[in-house]
């Protein structure tokens, strides 16, 4: 394990327990520079693990909470007239910081989602005719409930694929579950006890480490084969497009660095390919598991 | 070059071949099929030149219907092979014209290896297998470069390499695979060449002498038995009704007496005919299956078709010293009321002698006496008494018109006598000792009856020409002009000009051999050469051989992908497969890391040897780090121990 990455999870474990899986793979997301979509019912730790991720990682944040009536000027900022000056100030808004927690994004207008997405993929925004930039790094960490709830907007396809990864936490084990009861909510507690693990410039280099881990010949192999699958086999309405295929490689790459090494393995790449193919195949959450693998005994994994 | 250019190109290609090959087949689909593809040709050519827009597809509608209202009205129903080839070529054409997309232009050239091969209906020799190998091996190139968007040239350059390595195989296959008798057979394309006819009116053959074409060619034994002048016997006319000589039903009783060859057999290989009628020195019987003999001693196919095929005679003696009154009746009648004056003359005669010979003398007497002249182009006559007219009047003629005429004569005064057409001569080829004989020897002469002798052969031409009894035609001086001027342009006609001969007869040579050892390659042919190549053992060998040549072929093959494969293999994937292999697991859907997970719960006594195993090969293989000798030792150590252990368990 890398000692640095491995001090992150087991700060965060103490926070979240008993998903250290899923912790290594939200890690592993930041890392590729890609934005992070938590799906899971409510009261999962959905908003728990994005406070926890952005207060870990040291990096200013601020939280918006998606309703259907959430208009894109209040993610964006606006420009309010200065009576004194007799001009237009510029007020930034959430979106100007490190980490941007949209909570519950499906809940918002399709409006309100495409402004936020736009500002993703561009790294800037612009409000009347004013281009501003956004802070580097800068993540979105969106968390969104199950479609079937009532009073959600479903992410387009084509925004869904601006997410580098979609992560579920599911239920916690019995033996987990039992501790949460007996500690209350501590949540709030451990919140500010969990302190910063990483500085912006260890940041920095880890995110330039991972493309120095080696993607081998049979890697990028098994990662064409794979994303080919899902284009040939007919079995996908949406198959993977070459956004995905960096992504897969990247993550990959992230994964292998988050586990001590600086050579990618397919388990490597089987590891973190149910998170970014997941959502880009329109498989529901509850289904990834098994999706994922029927495509894996389908594959062959290139020597 | 981009694709729709390429295809352009080759289509273009391809349509002017579909103009060749209709026109030098236009003998036989007719002069307007074949101006129709030409004029298709000439759209083609000006739509590649950017001249005239592509067709509509309406256009094409209309072209097709057009196309097949000529080939129906030029060729009909009457000539299948010749409409069913007309057609094919008429659709390739027109599709030519419409063809943009790669994927038309392949299925149009997947069906050529079908269409250029038609041309074989119509003509076998070296010179058509050529040309048909050539537009063969170029369409190959031309799929290839369509579906594969490569230039013609660099196309052509791979498919003749492919061609030159494929035809070893080829050449054993055909040598070695049995061969099976054909499962179905077109109905034959009639045939252009000339030939005998079974109906004779003298006054038409002079159309044989202008052909030079080869109507067969005779291998015979260096025997006493054979020497010139050779008569070959073809067909026997006993029928006479007044202008034609024809075979009566006679001609079908089939020969029932066995008889014992007089000299040893010989053997001919007769170009396509139009008829079912071979040809004999004399009498013959045949030594060949699928060739019978009629009770004349003479032979003919049980099934006519129109390949040059090879067969071999027995020369007899028929027992025919005495005939039926039947056949006495059919070789003697006449049409009453006919060329009086002839039948008055032969009276006169037969009143005058007292044998047949006698008679025979005063008849050559006559035709020496008058001076009859021999002519390749005589005069034509028109009159219902042909004979009286070229006995008195016209007095110039060849052949037909003296065998005719004697046989009239001598029908006249009772003495049975019978027409029989075929060939006299043959050129002498020394270098391969066969002799060949053209459509130009076609000959007629006439047999006679004598009591208790048999029948006489009696040729009247001899005793106006007779140097034509000591050679073939085209050996007479006298007539070398207007022998010449009847051949119009071929090879022969330039015979005096010593280069051009020596081709020609080099050619002959080659097409004799072509003939001989690969058109007439048959099952028994093939049995023999397999006898010298085997020896006794020929029937088991050549299928073993067969089989043996194909599984070596294959096997070349599976071990050359199987090495080549391998030998890309780095080294540690080699042990890792040996691995697997000798474990048993065979999951290539596993990582390497659930495989061994996999084996160490499987051999937990192993554990170690499998970790270490893996870690080495985890570090090479997806470190990129090429595996060093001693880590390979190493690698191979771990191997065998992990395989000692698991079978300890």
């Amino acid at each position: 394990m890398n000692p640095v990455t491995n001090k992150i999870i087991e700060n965060l474990s103490q926070l979240i327990l008993g998903k250290n899986e899923q912790l290594k793979l939200a890690l592993c997301c930041l890392l590729s520079k890609g934005h992070l979509l938590i799906e899971d019912l409510p009261g999962m730790g959905k908003t728990t693990l994005s406070h926890g991720l952005a207060n870990v990682l040291g990096l200013s944040y601020q939280r918006v909470q998606f309703t259907s009536d959430l208009l894109p000027a209040d993610i964006t900022g606006s420009s309010i007239f200065n009576s004194q000056t007799h001009s237009f100030d510029f007020h930034p808004g959430p979106i100007f910081s490190q980490i941007l927690l949209a909570d519950e994004i499906n809940r918002a207008s399709p409006k309100t989602q495409s402004a936020l997405l736009e500002a993703m993929e561009e790294g800037q925004v612009t409000i009347d005719g004013q281009t501003h930039p956004l802070a580097q790094p800068f993540f979105v960490i969106a968390t969104q409930n199950p479609l079937h709830q009532s009073g959600t907007h479903p992410l387009p396809e084509s925004q869904l694929d601006r997410f580098f990864m979609r992560i579920s936490l599911g239920y916690p084990d019995a033996q987990v579950e039992k501790s949460l009861i007996a500690s209350g909510n501590k949540r709030t507690l451990n919140m500010n006890d969990l302190g910063c693990s990483i500085s912006d410039e260890q940041l920095f280099e880890m995110q330039n480490a991972v493309m120095d881990v080696k993607l081998a010949e049979p890697i990028v192999q098994y990662i064409l084969d794979l994303v080919s699958y899902t284009r040939d086999s007919g079995e996908f309405s949406d198959p993977l497009s070459p956004r995905a295929s960096i992504a897969l490689g990247l993550s990959a790459r992230a994964y292998a660095l988050i586990s001590g090494r600086d050579y990618t393995l397919p388990d490597d790449v089987q590891a973190v390919f149910g998170c970014v193919a997941g959502h880009r195949l329109n498989i529901p959450c509850s289904e990834q598991e098994s999706a994922v693998e029927a495509i894996f005994e389908r594959v062959v994994v290139p020597l | 070059m981009n694709a729709s250019e390429l295809v352009q190109r080759n289509t273009l290609i391809t349509s002017l071949i579909y103009c060749g090959m209709s026109l030098l087949l236009f003998q036989n689909l007719g002069y307007v099929f074949c101006v129709s593809i030409l004029l298709i040709c000439i759209f083609k050519v000006s739509t590649s030149v950017g001249a005239v827009r592509n067709p509509s597809q309406l256009v094409v509608n209309l072209l097709a219907v057009t196309v097949i209202i000529v080939v129906f009205l030029s060729l009909g129903f009457r000539n299948t092979i010749e409409m069913f080839v007309a057609m094919l070529l008429g659709a390739c054409s027109l599709k030519m014209l419409q063809v943009t997309s790669e994927k038309q232009a392949q299925s149009v050239y997947i069906l050529n290896f079908f269409t250029y091969p038609c041309f074989y209906l119509f003509s076998q020799n070296i010179l058509a297998f050529l040309l048909i190998a050539a537009m063969l091996l170029l369409n190959l190139s031309q799929l290839f470069s369509v579906t594969h968007h490569v230039a013609i040239k660099k196309s052509v350059h791979s498919s003749v390499r492919k061609f030159v390595f494929s035809l070893p195989l080829a050449i054993a296959m055909v040598m070695l695979i049995p061969k099976l008798p054909p499962f179905w057979q077109l109905p034959n394309a009639k045939s252009a060449s000339t030939g005998l006819s079974e109906n004779v009116d003298p006054f038409e053959i002079s159309d044989l002498s202008r052909s030079s074409e080869l109507a067969f060619r005779a291998l015979l034994p260096i025997s006493n038995e054979f020497q010139p002048p050779f008569y070959w016997r073809a067909i026997i006319h006993d029928s006479f009704d007044g202008k034609k000589w024809a075979m009566s039903s006679l001609q079908t009783r089939p020969l029932y007496k066995t008889y014992e060859p007089i000299a040893q057999p010989y053997s001919v290989i007769s170009s396509p005919s139009n008829t079912r009628w071979l040809y004999t020195l004399g009498e013959g019987i045949p030594a060949s299956s699928g060739i019978s003999a009629n009770h004349f001693g003479a032979i003919y196919q049980k099934k006519q078709s129109n390949k040059a095929i090879q067969y071999d005679v027995s020369p007899v003696k028929l027992d025919d010293a005495r005939i039926t009154r039947w056949e006495y009746r059919q070789n003697t009648h006449l049409p009453d009321g006919i060329n009086p004056k002839a039948v008055e003359l032969a009276k006169q005669w037969d009143r005058t002698t007292g044998s047949t010979a006698e008679f025979l003398a005063k008849m050559e007497a006559f035709f020496v006496a008058q001076g009859f002249q021999y002519s390749l182009s005589p005069p034509s006559i028109n009159s219902n008494d042909t004979i009286d007219e070229f006995l008195f009047s016209t007095q110039v003629g060849f052949c037909g018109h003296y065998a005719s005429s004697a046989a009239f004569l001598m029908r006249s005064v009772g003495i049975p006598t019978r027409l029989v057409s075929g060939y006299l001569g043959g050129q002498f080829n020394e270098e391969s000792s066969y002799y060949a004989v053209y459509q130009y020897d076609a000959h007629a002469w006439v047999e006679y009856y004598v009591p208790q002798y048999g029948w006489q052969r009696l040729d009247p031409t001899a005793w106006v020409a007779p140097e034509r009894m000591l050679g073939s035609l085209s050996d007479l001086t006298d007539l070398e002009q207007e022998f010449k001027d009847n051949l119009g342009f071929s090879l022969q006609a330039f015979s005096n000009i010593a280069a051009i001969n020596w081709v020609r007869l080099q050619l002959e040579q080659i097409d004799f051999h072509w003939t001989r050892w690969v058109l007439n390659f048959d099952d028994k042919k093939q049995s023999s050469l397999l006898k010298t190549l085997f020896g006794q053992k020929h029937k088991l060998l050549p299928a073993l051989s067969v089989v043996l040549l194909l599984i070596l072929v294959f096997g070349c093959w599976f071990i050359y992908i199987n090495l080549r494969a391998r030998f890309k293999q780095p080294k540690e994937i080699r042990i890792y497969n040996k691995l697997l292999v000798l474990a048993e697991l065979k999951s290539d859907r596993l990582t390497p890391k659930q495989i061994f997970e996999c084996l160490k719960t499987k051999w937990p006594h192993a554990k170690n040897e499998l970790s270490e195993f893996y870690d080495l090969f985890e570090s090479t293989r997806y470190n990129e780090v090429q595996l060093s000798s001693q880590q390979y030792r190493k690698l191979s150590k771990l191997n065998r121990q992990i395989i000692k252990k698991a079978k300890i368990k």
